[in-house]
């Protein structure tokens, strides 16, 4: 009737659902806006997974300007975070997010040809990573495989482990033979999950679940394809240069070329943006810190700051290259011609972090753009050190205590350390010193300590309480909203 | 109506003798009977018509018999003498009850000297007729008399001042003219007809002609208020019959105001409506709420603009305006359904009068000021702070070393000027009218200056033409155009006014000598510091950093501006095919043609707040809505029952279009260069969005009245709105109001003698509103807006996906009101009463919606929401103006209770706004009013170790250290540690109570007005300071009244510059409650024989004090001025003050 199409609302620059997914084009930019999510750590306000899963450990303090700057942060490192942690929510709806994304692609792309077949098995393997992070912080988790409507919140209840990890399995297990190699991709798509980043995450989530040697044999795998292999340079690794290099099995990609001024900066949207604001956020707060002549540390905003415990750590072992590239002492900055005008200054112990550093070369302050807003760093997820570390680990549980030193080997000489002899609980004690001098800030300490049991002992001190820290608190809104349990003691 | 006639019967002449030989005559006999029971036995008896109104009659009983007269005029003679009453005829047969003559013992007559001016009640008899004339009196008098010349003038009550415009009309013809401008009419009467002087706002008068005559009316608006007709959507409804709560401004009120906007004009005058200024600077946006805040996102009233609904009402001047009325309750809101939830504002804008021809001129100009802004730390006070509280990066002793330092509020503020100009020519015959207005309005910034200009320029053409004597057609047009100049507000992230808090004092304005060494530095590093006009650096902050930057480098760095063009108008007929059937139709259309220009030069005030590349951006923004309506109403009175009937339609179309870009790399940083042809291609930026939406709606409604006494009045209107989704667009929107007036039940008029007029009305209503969802926000569909992603290479692929959870149940907000009041008139109509009880439920709010994060999708908007507004309004006026000196005073108050009452039970509160960085001060939650504020509760301050000990101990808190001087936090959970899960409701933006109030005088030439406005029970959170940049300067009462020891006070915190405790808590809620009189003015109107000489009609002078004094208890800029988002109510992040204002004016009628 007349009436009917004079309501008729058009929706502008909207498409119908049945509409999409059918080309290939539409199944590459489908799965595109998979792997966009990943990079959403500021979506939700400041909710980086990353730093969610390193503030809980005990490499670093939150920092920032004061215990109000970021409470969800400040929170997560004094271990008085509750379900209502905004940072804690944030980084699960991101996994669930971009879970979400994937099933869109593996629901919706019909798997007619190479191209779509490989695409769907890209968002498989995220989405195995996606739940994979999700299992080894909140424990039992709904498996979400299709899309949800109104009526599904509440019938949607969490699922115990070994469930998620079967699914993870199969996704990686249907995903892996349609991956692949790294080296098959083009230069522009060495961004996509190859068949070995898949096998590691794989490999990862075994080792999870203490199946070693199922672990081990998925590393193994990586280890024998001949794609990656370290950068002989510690400090090459975590450099514009190293992004989607050799060691590199995947990461999410940043770029500072927006460019982003203060007028501009997507504050509002953090899925629109593209560059690394965690990067900025912990930079050393430009209040306090003047920079080293010769370095290019740029000043931030402070968060993220190293504890003593840690360049003790390095220290302790004689690790030089790697502790430079990792942490910096105050004595060092103010040796170079730099300082640190407030040493009492919030959760300031005397270091900061050079990991992911806000280095000047990896922003952008050129043409109007910010050097605050520009960072292009990308995210390391897997990278083939982690791989070498973790079945050194699979090996030696599993029994295989040469082949776990063969690979800690490999790592530690490119640390310029010695190789390791011992066997036994100290080669143990060797893979986790190795983890830690390692993989510092790269978000893998605290899963380590729990899965280790050691999480009590090593964490006891900063507020971990045993039977409750072992996990993150389900969102409150989840619970709420779909009615699902909470985790013990929260 | 009192008044009756009965039938003529034969014209001739008559003896009683015969009459009585015909009739079978009941005397009157000995029994005593009162007059009107007489004068009706005289009627039917003697077969005479007798002209009176029974209600001026006095009420007495009297023996009579008229059997001893010879003659009827002999007879009523000797009945009404001693009543002090004459009966005169006034054609054969006829006779007029009128009073008799004072001090004239001969019957004045038709011929009386009109100059006599106590001989006019010899001859008239005057009634008054508070319902305009239903046309059944007088109305068999014989029209075959000769036409006689009555002329004469008319004026108000007090005889001062002539009634231009007022109608002077034939009763039961359409002949008549209008009084002119000098206050005089003239026209040609057949004798024995009525004449009826009528005009808005004034009893109408009527007066029998009984020969040639010279008439000097006054009409009385004693009650006028009852008497005034107020439009009510589709139609019009004379004030004593609404049985809704309607208030109405009139063009009088508002003619001095000196604001730009009507908006203003509604603030403390009409009760329940609240005005909330989101700035003090030019042009800036009103936000208004009609009986509280019924939504949790928008809830701006709907705006009617002479039957358009219209985007906003910005582009009127008030001196376009002759009347605004308020739609305040559900019923009188609920045809205009859909989106009448949050109240309807009809305004209607000024015609030309028919038998008029005018010129009315008037200006103003002024001067604004901010008296006493703020006190700030000075050097001394700031250093001292800092010190004992430990900031990092405090100033040393040898950095405040001599230090005059800068008062950066006193720096930014300066004296503006404020300037209007109007002039409206009008006039008209009876077959048209017309007027052709403009105005200008051109206020500068006291922030800002020329920088925060806002100029509007307006003309109107409202012309009506009566083509055939069924059929009026004519058109309201009205096309205006502004330039508002702008600086950055209402942010505590670097807008100018909040910067000019946070700086610090030590830095200066402007570095005179040698640039210091940080300075230097960043000049060394090759960064574009900035340079006022004579070349001086601005000065730059050692010790705040980020993006708090020097204020007045940042006024001369803004080159910003938005020009909008904006036609509104429309063009309407109106048949009458059958008496009583009016139809209309009308089609509107409202559209805007805006560019905001603006381009940054480049710039270094920190290393976080720079801009290294001049650049250039602009936003072009169209809307254009038409709207095409046509309705019919059918009036018609059968008996004593009064009905009118209306049933229309509505379409209309909104469209929005933006384009949008911008560019870097000025070749000059210039205005004249600020444009995107003239940079590098290769970094132009482009955007743009169009979207339509449509509503279509039916409407209907029933209006009727039995014997004025019993009113009821029924609407319903059914609405579709192209946004929801396709099964759920449509919805019924229904009202019923009914009003019993008393005082015209015969019982009530014997007994309650003060009491002129009583009205108990009550109404209910549902209305919706659309207004808080967009354009497929129900839907998930696929989208690639802002999805992309980088490939290894940094190229940009595009990602798609579907945006998020389908919600196909989505609908209206609906609000549910029920309204119960009365209006009283009292001791003849000086005092007049209105109160109402209201409670409204505005139900399924459109609220941000909450899906489980595993959903994976956001769920934008639910109906998942309830709030109640629940008051009480009192609108109560005295006017005494029948003396030469002249007062009246007038007061209303409301009450305001708001709360939500229901939530999604999923979600524990919503979200509002965030302040300063990471922390949410305002929440949306079930038992609390709407956007409340949250944060930690405190009790005192700590004053020694002791009481800290010993409170940590009783309360069993751990984890938490606090020091001498600092607050003492309430472990409001009693989980024994103080989180956030502490933060509990610490204050309300809304007002508890609302209120206004007036007094005029008058004597003579010269009047006097005093208006003042205020609300209290509100809160204020003052969320300008910044925990996370410890450094910045504060008001100087965080210095004065801080503890300082042990005993000194427990009230104000130690010196602390982070603590969360401290500046999330209520420490920082100030009562925002506040009297603030609006205009203090004086005026002189000119005496008209002087002005007689210039064909002046009218001229008044006044000066005017506006909003020049303020009573308050918050120690920040301004308690009123507030924010433009809907959840940021009553946060001060640095409000740019409301001006207060000398003004001078000038108002000339020729």
């Amino acid at each position: 009737s007349c009436s009917k199409s004079f309501l008729d609302q058009e929706i502008p620059g909207r498409l119908p659902i049945d509409g999409f997914y059918k080309t290939d084009a539409d199944a590459l930019q489908a799965t595109t806006a998979v792997y966009d999510f990943l990079s959403a750590h500021y979506n939700f306000g400041w909710s980086s997974l990353t730093l969610v899963k390193t503030f809980p450990s005990d490499e670093s303090n939150a920092g920032g300007n004061g215990p109000g700057d970021q409470p969800g942060y400040q929170a997560l490192d004094d271990f008085t975070f509750d379900s209502q942690n905004e940072a804690v929510f944030g980084a699960w709806r991101m996994c669930y997010y971009t879970i979400a994304r994937a099933n869109l692609v593996i629901n919706n792309v019909k798997p007619e040809n190479t191209l779509r077949k490989r695409l769907i098995a890209e968002a498989k393997a995220i989405r195995a990573y996606n739940y994979l992070e999700l299992v080894s912080l909140w424990g039992d988790v709904p498996i979400v495989t299709k899309a949800i409507s109104l009526s599904d919140f509440r019938n949607t209840p969490r699922t115990p482990k070994a469930d998620v990890y079967a699914q993870i399995e199969k996704d990686l297990t249907e995903a892996i033979p349609d991956l692949p190699l790294k080296s098959e991709y083009s230069a522009g798509d060495k961004f996509r999950i190859s068949k070995g980043a898949a096998q590691a995450i794989l490999g990862k989530a075994l080792l999870y679940q203490e199946k070693w040697g199922p672990a081990a044999a998925q590393f193994d795998l990586v280890i024998k394809s001949t794609q990656f292999d370290l950068e002989p340079d510690f400090g090459r690794v975590f450099s514009l240069a190293g992004e989607f290099g050799i060691e590199s099995l995947f990461e999410v990609n940043y770029v500072s070329n927006v460019p982003y001024d203060w007028g501009n900066f997507p504050w509002d949207n953090g899925r629109a943006l593209e560059s690394n604001i965690h990067i900025q956020l912990m930079g050393p707060r430009a209040d306090y810190y003047k920079k080293a002549p010769g370095d290019s540390l740029i000043a931030g905003w402070g968060f993220n700051l190293p504890k003593p415990a840690l360049y003790n750590a390095y220290v302790a072992a004689g690790d030089v290259k790697r502790r430079q590239n990792t942490v910096m002492s105050i004595g060092e900055l103010q040796a170079a011609g730099g300082d640190w005008t407030s040493p009492t200054s919030w959760d300031f112990e005397g270091f900061l972090q050079r990991k992911y550093g806000s280095y000047q070369g990896q922003t952008n302050g050129a043409g109007g753009a910010v050097s605050e807003l520009n960072y292009g760093t990308n995210w390391r997820l897997v990278r083939y050190a982690d791989v070498l570390l973790m079945a050194a680990e699979a090996y030696y549980r599993a029994g295989d205590e040469g082949r776990a030193r063969a690979e800690l080997k490999k790592v530690r000489l490119r640390a310029g350390l010695g190789e390791v002899t011992a066997s036994g609980t100290a080669l143990f004690e060797a893979i986790v010193l190795e983890r830690q001098l390692e993989l510092a800030f790269e978000g893998h300490r605290y899963v380590d300590l729990v899965r280790w049991g050691r999480a009590a002992a090593m964490l006891g001190t900063l507020g971990f309480t045993p039977n409750k820290h072992e996990v993150l608190p389900i969102p409150n809104n989840d619970v709420l909203v779909a009615g699902i349990s909470q985790n013990l003691n929260y | 109506l009192a008044a009756i006639s009965y039938s003529s019967y034969a014209a001739f002449p008559q003896d009683l003798a015969y009459n009585r030989t015909n009739q079978s005559v009941k005397q009157g006999g000995k029994s005593k009977k009162t007059l009107v029971t007489l004068l009706k036995e005289i009627h039917k008896t003697y077969k005479v018509d007798l002209l009176y109104e029974a209600k001026k009659l006095p009420d007495v009983k009297i023996e009579f018999d008229p059997s001893r007269y010879r003659a009827v005029d002999e007879m009523l003679r000797a009945l009404l003498a001693p009543l002090g009453l004459d009966a005169q005829i006034v054609q054969p047969n006829t006779y007029a009850i009128v009073p008799a003559p004072v001090d004239a013992p001969v019957r004045g007559g038709a011929s009386s000297n009109p100059s006599q001016k106590d001989k006019k009640d010899d001859i008239l008899l005057l009634m008054s007729v508070p319902k305009g004339g239903t046309g059944s009196s007088f109305n068999q008098v014989a029209d075959t008399v000769r036409p006689v010349r009555v002329s004469g003038t008319v004026n108000d009550a007090a005889g001062n001042d002539g009634l231009p415009g007022a109608n002077v009309l034939i009763k039961g013809e359409n002949r008549g003219t209008q009084v002119k401008s000098d206050g005089t009419f003239s026209l040609e009467v057949p004798v024995g007809k009525t004449l009826v002087f009528s005009l808005i706002g004034y009893d109408a008068k009527e007066v029998l002609v009984t020969g040639p005559t010279t008439l000097n009316i006054q009409l009385d608006a004693s009650n006028k208020a009852l008497n005034e007709i107020v439009v009510v959507g589709y139609g019009a409804q004379k004030k004593s019959l609404v049985t809704g709560a309607i208030s109405s401004v009139r063009a009088e009120q508002i003619a001095t105001v000196s604001s730009s906007r009507i908006e203003q004009a509604l603030q403390g005058r009409t009760p329940g409506v609240t005005v909330l200024p989101a700035s003090g600077s030019p042009g800036s946006s009103m936000r208004v709420r009609v009986r509280g805040t019924g939504s949790n996102g928008s809830a701006e009233p709907l705006y009617i603009i002479d039957g358009v609904r219209a985007g906003g009402i910005e582009y009127l001047d008030p001196s376009e305006i002759a009347s605004v009325e308020v739609l305040k309750d559900g019923a009188s809101a609920a045809i205009y359904g859909a989106e009448g939830a949050n109240g309807v504002v009809i305004i209607t804008t000024k015609t030309g009068k028919a038998g008029s021809s005018e010129i009315n001129f008037s200006m103003q100009y002024g001067q604004q000021s901010v008296k006493n802004p703020m006190k700030l730390m000075n050097v001394e006070q700031y250093a001292t702070y800092l010190n004992e509280s430990n900031t990092a990066n405090r100033p040393t002793p040898a950095d405040i070393a001599g230090v005059k330092g800068t008062d950066w509020l006193n720096e930014i503020f300066e004296t503006a000027p404020l300037q209007r100009y109007a002039l409206n020519l009008s006039g008209g015959t009876d077959k048209s009218s017309y007027l052709i207005g403009g105005t200008i309005f051109s206020q500068d910034g006291v922030v800002g200056g020329s920088k925060a200009k806002f100029d509007r320029y307006t003309l109107r053409i409202n012309t009506d033409y009566k083509v055939k004597p069924w059929l009026n057609v004519g058109n309201r047009f009205s096309f205006s155009h502004f330039k508002r100049r702008g600086v950055t507000e209402d942010s505590e992230f670097g807008a100018v006014i909040n910067n000019a808090i946070l700086m610090d004092p030590i830095t200066p304005v402007i570095y005179s000598g040698t640039l210091p060494a940080h300075a230097q530095s960043a000049l060394s590093a090759n960064n574009p510091l900035s340079r006022d006009n004579q070349g001086n650096y601005y000065g730059i902050s050692n010790f705040v950093k980020g993006e708090i930057s020097n204020p007045i480098a940042q006024i001369h760095n803004t080159n910003q501006e938005t020009k909008q063009s904006k036609i509104v108008g429309n063009v309407f007929a109106e048949l009458e095919p059958i008496k009583g059937l009016k139809l209309t139709s009308r089609f509107g259309i409202d559209a805007a043609f805006q560019r905001n220009h603006s381009w940054a030069p480049t710039f270094w005030y920190s290393s976080e707040r720079l801009n290294t590349i001049a650049s250039v951006t602009d936003n072009n923004e169209s809307w254009f809505t038409w709207q095409w309506e046509n309705f019919a109403n059918y009036t018609k009175t059968f008996g004593k029952n009064n009905l009118t009937v209306l049933a229309g339609m509505s379409a209309m179309k909104m469209g929005y279009n933006r384009l949008n870009g911008s560019s870097s790399g000025m070749f000059a940083e210039e205005d004249k260069f600020a444009y995107s042809d003239f940079t590098p291609d290769d970094v132009d930026r482009i955007a743009g969005l169009q979207t339509y939406r449509q509503l279509l709606s039916y409407y209907g409604r029933i209006i009727y009245d039995y014997d004025d006494k019993y009113l009821l009045n029924v609407t319903v209107r059914r609405d579709g709105g192209s946004v929801l989704p396709p099964d759920n667009q449509w919805g019924t929107f229904p009202s019923v109001s009914a009003g019993w007036v008393i005082s015209n039940e015969p019982f009530f008029k014997n007994s309650v003698s003060f009491m002129d007029y009583l009205k108990l009305r009550a109404s209910w209503g549902v209305n919706g509103s659309l207004s808080n969802v967009g354009i497929g926000q129900w839907a998930s569909v696929i989208t690639a807006q802002g999805l992309r992603y980088a490939d290894a290479n940094g190229a940009f692929l595009v990602g798609a996906e579907a945006a998020n959870i389908a919600n196909p149940q989505l609908k209206w907000e609906e609000s549910n009101h029920i309204d119960v009041g009365f209006d009283v008139a009292m001791f003849s109509n000086k005092v007049n009463l209105s109160v109402d009880y209201y409670n409204k439920t505005t139900k399924d709010l459109i609220s941000p919606g909450t899906a489980p994060g595993f959903a994976g999708f956001a769920l934008p908007f639910v109906n998942s929401g309830d709030v109640r507004n629940q008051g009480i309004e009192i609108d109560l006026n005295y006017r005494n103006d029948d003396r030469e000196f002249k007062w009246e005073i007038g007061g209303n108050l409301a009450t305001l209770n708001n709360e939500v009452t229901y939530l999604n039970p999923f979600v524990q509160r919503l979200f509002g706004t965030g302040l300063g960085t990471g922390y949410t001060a305002t929440f949306f939650e079930v038992g609390y009013p709407v956007w409340y504020f949250r944060g930690y509760k405190t009790d005192g301050i700590f004053q020694d170790q002791a009481e800290i000990t010993k409170y940590l101990a009783t309360t069993g808190i751990t984890g938490y250290n606090p020091k001498p001087g600092d607050p003492i936090v309430v472990d409001v959970n009693g989980d024994k540690s103080i989180s956030n899960a502490d933060h509990t409701e610490i204050g309300s933006p809304h007002p508890k109570l609302i209120y206004g109030g007036r007094i005029n005088l008058s004597y003579k030439g010269f009047d006097f007005l005093m208006f003042l406005q205020g609300q209290s029970g509100n809160d204020i959170f003052m969320g300008f300071n910044r925990v996370d940049r410890p450094t910045a300067n504060k008001p100087v009462f965080f210095y004065n009244d801080r503890w300082t020891g042990a005993g000194s006070t427990n009230t104000w915190f130690a010196a602390n510059t982070n603590s969360e405790y401290a500046y999330n808590s209520d420490k920082m809620i100030f009562d925002g409650s506040y009297t603030r009189i609006r205009q203090l003015q004086l005026g002189y109107s000119l005496p008209k024989t002087l002005l007689s000489r210039a064909s002046i009609t009218r001229a008044r002078v006044y000066v005017s004090l506006d909003d020049f004094f303020t009573f308050t208890d918050y120690p920040g800029m301004d308690p009123e001025a507030g924010s433009n988002n809907n959840n940021s109510l009553g946060i001060d992040r640095g409000v740019y003050p409301i001006p207060r204002k000398l003004m001078f004016g000038l108002n000339v009628s020729f």
